[in-house]
């Protein structure tokens, strides 16, 4: 045996071998051994023991708890069942997912019913309407971070919260308090039930129980997101910072066309009100022209960041709708016809969950936002029902006279104190931030810091949803109408939001109508417009019968019958553009409508379809995938006209366009040149003359003009600062480097279902599908693909199956089946069956207290 | 013929010619666990349990992943074959995670490979919680 201990591993086992064996060593030398051995052991164990703790430690123990592999959270999320059965405080009820996952509930009453709703909503969508909880009470940055402290500083001074508190004293007391109690059980319990959705995994965040307050906190996001509107302060600024005229031209209030949805020959020409009314208050209120409303005082600049942060928060300007009826005159079966599609975010999952409730008496089917019990958009079995947006002006702002350092404003002859909660925004990784929340006699006060400069840092708002509202009422009463009376009577208690309703049912009944309480405004007793910044001290644009954060009475506001309606038109269209000309209606309504792009090109299509006649379900899915695009057209006559001035090798690409159809489909090289170019040429017109006179803080984009007013400025106009023509050139040179160096060939390799969850993640956003239409198109789909038909409904009002798609899938877990199942179908056009029968897998049984 | 091997338990030859660490020259020589290591039928019995010990606890905690690749890895006859069983309980972790999402629809490992980080975590977590608990084959 050699004890040469030291030279290789060989030997020093050896070594050890022979030591342990025989003790031949010095007793100094096997000490040595005995403690280098127990500090190796000791060693390793404590790398073993500081790994593990490190485990516990940090954002190591967040993705450890979140991820990891068998235990981690996003794992037992994708494992999650839910089980069979589920005790229910309020009667039996059956749960059913189809092969789509819409969630079919059907039980022994309405308060089963709406308890099982909640469960499947809480199921299927938890973080969503969490999310969106969130958002609207200011609480995002407490697991964003502080890229939203703007935005929870905004919707903490807007107090939506306090808002839906209001609204819920007001519903708690009602017969469907109970319903809507029933509903957030059924949330809290699937939230006991399973394990959280996968986002929370990865925010390591939790979700607090859902409450009847986050039911009407909801319906306030809802209609913020179609009726917030600052427009009037950007028309002040515009005026300030250029001129009055620019307001005008950029601005407009009308645009010059015929498309209206009251007053269409042979359509809904029956609209008549009063006229002795219409010609009084048209005179007083009116609108139209070019007047601007500072004409009595020099207009103030909002303060830039303050302006910022209110466009950040408004919804986009591309919010809107198609909505559509068809009078049994004119169709083949002899029932009416109705078509719904709202464009909204598109998102993952959606922003639309799709249900059929069957408790007793009725069944209806639709779509509902999350967090919402009865369906919004939908059809029972009496009739069919859709929304489109109104543009109704029902927000106004007010400037105040201030004293003891802001703490006081003047209102009227008297000086009253701001209401203030300073309040705390929770910051995830950040320091916390204060925001001082103010109420003022019109609503709520929103301000940022000023630096000094005469800019409006600070501005009074006054909207019709910070009032408590009814429409919760409206909406379970529509899920419940029997007919078109029963309709237009729920139809009365749709507080908000300002939309067009069609509604038709299986009698041959059409309703037309627009929804909401819109404020008439005045000004010592008289009406004035709300198109203009009030001045809120000197009592200027009150709105008689409102009372923020309490009940309304809304005395003051334009009366339902003399709400824009017409009953049994021969058929209606309704695409967000003008309802009704100024001439024809009493009051003021809106202070601008959208470009009528898609209203024009809906009216030619149903004339075109009820001239024919025998009008089908199919006519009208066609309908909703109509791809030409009126603005492409006003556009081709733009470059027509800029040809002559072009080089030679960009009148070619012009010839290309002009000689277009004008069809935005998704194997067209003309739309993918057209659409490239007008994304060029909005930054090559107006903006960089807006750049040069605005504020340098400011964004010109939030002041240029709609692509309609775009497409109308002539050539000579001051906003092309040399000339139209040229202009034209640099967006034509734009768009084909910017096509040539994407190796892009047609519309489609450009214009896909870019459709992405919040967190913007592999594996939580949908695929990409190349698609057709634009923001401009009845198909509609913009070009970033991220806004567009949120839903489409075909309802014949007969024996037929209604059809029906969704922009995704009805789970909101990205591990589920039906988490993007209809996407391609929606892409392509293509619709589901929309039947309300409860057939499907049974997923719970809720079972009645024992 | 008993599941005993040839060589004794005492007979550290295989842990030398594993090349185990130092470590392993003080493993037990006698004990149950010293017993164990010189028995393969029995030591595979005992690292099998311990996979499904092991699993078991990971099932409800990811210290569980230390824990079971310190029990797989106990058995082993050296410090180095204590390290592979504890890296191989994790990569049994990994498959038993990723049969257990193809269970769960067709949908869900699709979704987990296309949330790269996240599913990246799911294996490298348990690889390195293996070594981990795989280290105390080096002190037991």
């Amino acid at each position: 045996m050699v004890f040469n201990h030291g030279e290789t591993r060989t030997g020093r086992r050896e070594l050890a071998s022979a030591d342990s064996g025989s003790g031949f060593y010095p007793v100094g030398r096997r000490r040595w051994r005995v403690d280098s051995d127990l500090t190796r052991r000791g060693l390793v164990g404590a790398i073993a023991a500081g790994a593990t703790a490190g485990g516990f430690l940090g954002p190591v123990r967040g993705y450890l708890s979140g991820f990891a592999p068998l235990s981690g959270g996003v794992w037992r999320t994708a494992r999650a069942e839910t089980p069979d059965a589920v005790d229910s405080p309020y009667g039996t009820a059956q749960l059913r997912h189809d092969d789509h996952g819409v969630a079919r509930v059907e039980g022994d009453s309405e308060a089963a019913v709406y308890f099982a709703t909640g469960y499947a909503q809480g199921r299927d969508r938890l973080f969503q309407m969490d999310l969106q909880r969130r958002q609207m009470r200011g609480q995002l940055s407490a697991v964003v971070g502080t890229a939203t402290v703007d935005s929870d500083r905004f919707h903490r001074q807007m107090d939506f919260a306090g808002a839906a508190s209001a609204t819920w004293d007001r519903i708690g007391d009602t017969e469907v308090g109970p319903l809507v109690e029933a509903f957030c059980d059924g949330v809290n319990r699937a939230r006991e039930d399973h394990p959280l959705p996968v986002e929370f995994q990865l925010l390591d965040a939790e979700p607090a129980p859902w409450t009847p307050t986050d039911v009407m906190l909801a319906e306030k996001q809802i209609a913020w997101g179609l009726t917030g509107n600052f427009q009037s302060l950007r028309r002040e600024t515009l005026a300030a910072e250029v001129d009055p005229a620019a307001v005008a031209e950029l601005l407009p209030r009308r645009l010059d066309h015929d498309a209206t949805i009251l007053g269409h020959p042979g359509a809904t020409e029956s609209f008549s009100p009063a006229p002795e009314r219409v010609e009084t208050n048209a005179q007083k209120t009116s609108t139209a022209g070019t007047r601007t409303p500072f004409t009595d005082r020099e207009p103030t600049a909002t303060h830039p960041e303050l302006a910022g942060a209110l466009s950040a928060q408004e919804p986009p300007p591309w919010v809107g709708s198609n909505s559509w009826a068809v009078g049994g005159d004119h169709t083949e079966s002899g029932a009416a016809l109705l078509a719904n599609d709202p464009h909204l975010t598109l998102q993952a999952p959606p922003v639309w969950y799709e249900q059929v409730l069957s408790p007793p008496g009725y069944r209806v089917r639709g779509v509902t936002f999350p967090g919402v019990p009865p369906v919004v958009i939908g059809e029972n079995d009496h009739g069919a029902w859709g929304f489109t947006n109104a543009n109704a002006d029902v927000l106004d702002c007010y400037r105040y006279e201030t004293r003891a350092d802001g703490t006081e404003y003047r209102y009227g002859d008297e000086w009253r104190a701001f209401e203030t909660d300073d309040q705390t925004i929770p910051v995830a990784d950040g320091d916390d931030q204060t925001v001082t929340v103010r109420r003022s006699v019109h609503g709520v006060v929103v301000d940022r810091a000023a630096d000094g400069d005469k800019l409006r840092p600070a501005v009074g708002v006054a909207w019709t949803g910070l009032s408590a509202t009814d429409t919760t009422l409206a909406v379970r009463d529509l899920n419940r109408s029997t007919g078109v009376d029963d309709a237009a009577d729920a139809l009365r208690r749709f507080d908000e939001p300002t939309q067009c309703c069609v509604y038709a049912d299986r009698d041959g009944e059409i309703l037309y109508r627009v929804t909401g309480k819109v404020p008439i405004r005045r000004t010592d007793g008289e009406p004035v417009s709300g198109d203009r910044v009030f001045d809120g001290s000197a009592r200027e644009g009150e709105w008689p019968g409102y009372t923020p954060f309490g009940e309304s009475s809304w005395d003051g506001a334009i009366p339902y019958a003399e709400m824009p309606h017409v009953r049994n038109p021969e058929y209606v269209g309704t695409a967000n553009q003008r309802v009704v000309d100024d001439s024809d209606y009493p009051h003021y309504l809106a202070a601008s409508y959208d470009a009528p792009d898609r209203g024009r090109r809906l009216w030619d299509r149903l004339d075109a379809l009820v001239d024919r006649g025998d009008v089908t379900p199919e006519d009208l899915r066609a309908l909703q995938g109509d791809v030409v695009s009126e603005r492409a057209r006003r556009f081709q006559s733009v470059l027509a006209e800029s040809r002559s001035s072009l080089p030679t090798a960009l009148q070619s690409v012009v010839d290309e366009l002009t000689a277009w159809d004008a069809r935005l489909d998704r194997d067209s090289r003309a739309a993918l040149v057209f659409c490239r170019f007008l994304t060029h040429y909005r930054a090559a017109a107006v903006e960089p003359v807006l750049a040069d006179e605005l504020d340098d803080r400011r964004d010109p984009g939030e002041y240029t003009p709609n692509d309609w007013v775009l497409a109308g400025l002539p050539p000579e106009s001051r906003w092309f600062p040399e000339g139209r023509a040229a202009a034209v050139e640099r967006a034509l040179r734009a768009a084909v480097k910017e096509i040539d160096a994407n190796d892009w060939a047609v519309y489609g390799d450009a214009h896909q279902t870019t459709v992405t969850h919040p967190f913007d993640r592999g594996g939580l956003n949908y695929e990409a599908h190349p698609t057709d239409g634009s923001a401009a198109t009845l198909f509609n789909v913009h070009n970033a693909a991220d806004a567009g038909s949120s839903w489409r409904q075909v309802c014949p009002l007969d024996d037929r199956e209604s059809r029906c798609i969704l922009p995704g899938g009805n789970d909101g877990s990205p591990f589920g089946a039906n988490y993007g199942d209809q996407l391609r179908a929606w892409a392509d056009n293509e619709l589901k069956r929309m039947d309300r029968t409860q057939r499907g897998e049974l997923t719970v049984s809720f079972g009645g207290e024992e | 013929m008993t599941d005993t091997d040839s060589r004794t338990a005492t007979d550290d030859s295989a842990a030398v010619t594993d090349g185990g660490a130092p470590t392993a020259e003080k493993a037990p020589t006698t004990g149950p666990l010293a017993t164990l290591r010189g028995q393969s039928g029995r030591r595979r019995l005992v690292t099998l349990a311990a996979v499904v010990v092991g699993v078991g606890v990971a099932w409800f905690h990811w210290l569980g992943l230390v824990v079971g690749a310190a029990l797989v890895a106990l058995p082993q006859r050296s410090f180095r074959l204590g390290l592979a069983a504890g890296v191989g309980f994790g990569a049994v972790a990994v498959v038993v995670n990723v049969a257990l999402l193809v269970a769960s629809g067709p949908a869900a490992l699709a979704t987990a490979l296309a949330m790269t980080q996240v599913f990246g975590v799911s294996v490298a977590a348990p690889l390195a919680a293996g070594v981990v608990g795989g280290l105390v084959r080096g002190v037991v």
